[in-house]
């Protein structure tokens, strides 16, 4: 909690509901809400030893069952969700991570000495030096992000107000009406919509940006196979760097939540209860 | 605030309540604990609901125990400042019954996998540890150029550190319990309204003795729901046509030709 004579830095940034469909199992179909930082560029904008209040001003294209309170709030929380697990995960690889670093260190000099004082180069078998830098961006991730991301206030999400990007995902929505084919060719025919009008309206290069990042999200590995090592030169790496891997590269991720697909039609559902 | 998203969910015969839970990963619920912890927040129950329902103030107004509080349009249930110990005790033990053990457990669990740090190499009685043991040979191979970095790394190393990141590891994991424990002690409820929600439940309503769960399992991700996936999907193996019709049929024989009796 924040105290009377902490520093307290206001940050906003803008989200939008992009017209989609997710392919995983469970949100199969869905439409996405884009964050334009990922957790690693937003606490980079935090200035050190600040709070921070965070404020996301949610774009959604205007339709007749706009999102619910219920739903707002879910998306408020798996926004939470993405933010703390990243900061969560760094700090763990950096309670082993740190341990090894500060015993290591101490190799390596040795091994340096080794370097002028040895006849021969035997040495070079020893990997001990390495462990020296075990962890070493996780360790640059967390003082330029990870630390400053914990010291929140209050984080929200709340209806964006600009007319200007309203506009544009009004636009992008009407587009995507129009639209029939496989999920990932929609995906590129938006973004390059967006790309070629965003000279007019400087709020399609933030979508445009969005497409971009959904359509990776859609082709990279997922992360239990970046983290599993399931080829063979993988395999071999792990094997002889044992403990060095053991600490996790931590992945930045994307602020990438499923949400209602807002092009389907609620009202066959909800008006037969009411007429 | 650390939040939970509950779910009214439609059940044909009745409401359940359904939460959000990664079934792969726990680390969502290991950060909210760590946070309260550390921050010292309360827990928010957020529970979806398809209309926000007045009964609860009537519910509240009478209860010695409930206050209810109106805030950004939806109903705030908290608790009122005295409760009964023998009300608190009971209330604490069915949250305990249910998520609070399963989180202890989760965290024991995840704690022993998180040892495996520990039993390394370079334990005590590990390879590490014991080359340490053979300390003295530095003596005698300090005049020996060649043997400079194993001499080096019998005097630098700390073979004690993987015992020390062993207590940091338990220390990490006994500061989650400890927000678990303050979480289900500080805990307010919020009513919210959801539209997906509604319409899912609209759903099984309509189809009580047909399809109902199979169409809302279909269409839930679609909806943004789509955690509710498996909760569905397991109701429909109970209830509906299920995949499970393969193993009903007739298995395949063993021989592809009856066996010739003996005549």
């Amino acid at each position: 909690m924040a105290v009377w004579s902490q520093k307290i830095v206001d940050v906003e940034v803008d989200g939008f509901v992009i017209p989609a469909s997710s392919s995983s199992w469970h949100d199969c179909g869905s439409w996405m809400v884009w964050v334009e930082l990922n957790p690693y560029r937003l606490g980079e904008k935090i200035p050190g030893n600040h709070f921070y209040n965070l404020k996301i001003n949610l774009y959604s294209p205007r339709v007749k069952y706009g999102l619910s309170p219920g739903e707002m709030e879910k998306i408020g929380i798996e926004i939470e969700k993405i933010i703390d697990t990243y900061v969560y995960n760094l700090e763990k690889a950096e309670l082993v991570g740190k341990a090894y670093r500060k015993m290591f260190t101490g190799t390596l000099i040795a091994y340096i000495i080794a370097l002028v004082t040895a006849y021969g180069w035997w040495f070079i078998w020893f990997r001990q030096p390495f462990h020296a830098f075990v962890g070493i961006d996780n360790w640059w991730k967390r003082l330029k992000a990870g630390k400053k991301l914990a010291n929140y206030h209050i984080r929200e999400v709340t209806p964006g107000k600009e007319e200007r990007k309203q506009q544009a995902i009004d636009e992008v929505y009407r587009y995507f009406k129009t639209l029939k084919g496989r999920y990932l060719e929609i995906c590129q025919r938006l973004r390059d919509y967006c790309k070629a009008k965003k000279l007019k309206n400087p709020a399609f290069e933030k979508i445009e940006n969005a497409y971009r990042q959904i359509i990776l999200s859609e082709i990279e590995d997922s992360f239990l196979v970046k983290m599993i090592a399931h080829t063979l030169p993988q395999k071999i790496v792990r094997f002889f760097l044992g403990d060095m891997v053991l600490i996790p590269k931590i992945p930045t991720p994307r602020i990438l939540v499923p949400v209602r697909d807002l092009d389907f039609d609620l009202s066959p559902y909800l008006e037969e209860e009411n007429g | 605030m650390a939040k939970i998203d509950l779910y009214k969910v439609w059940q044909k015969d009745g409401y359940t309540l359904v939460t959000h839970t990664d079934p792969i990963f726990f680390t969502d619920r290991l950060v909210r604990n760590q946070k309260i912890s550390r921050r010292r927040e309360s827990l928010e129950i957020i529970l979806n609901v398809e209309k926000i329902e007045n009964y609860l103030w009537e519910v509240a107004e009478n209860s010695p125990y409930l206050d209810v509080v109106e805030e950004d349009g939806s109903l705030k249930i908290a608790p009122r400042k005295k409760i009964s110990p023998e009300f608190e005790k009971n209330l604490l033990c069915a949250f305990r019954d249910t998520f609070f053990q399963e989180e202890n457990i989760t965290n024991q669990y995840l704690l022993y996998q998180d040892l495996f740090l520990y039993y390394g190499r370079y334990r005590f009685g590990g390879f590490y540890g014991i080359i340490h043991k053979l300390f003295p040979l530095v003596f005698i191979m300090r005049v020996v150029k060649g043997y400079q970095p194993m001499v080096w790394q019998m005097l630098i190393v700390d073979p004690y550190f993987l015992n020390k990141t062993k207590e940091k590891i338990i220390s990490w994991y006994e500061e989650i319990e400890e927000g678990a424990e303050y979480a289900f002690s500080n805990i307010t409820l919020v009513q919210k309204e959801n539209l997906a929600l509604k319409v899912l439940n609209n759903i099984v309503r309509k189809n009580k003795g047909k399809e109902g769960f199979n169409i809302a399992s279909k269409l839930c991700g679609r909806l943004g729901l789509g955690f509710l996936k498996d909760f569905y999907w397991v109701a429909t193996q109970a209830t509906e046509d299920t995949e499970w019709d393969i193993y009903k049929k007739p298995p395949v024989p063993f021989t592809l030709w009856p066996e010739r009796k003996s005549e």
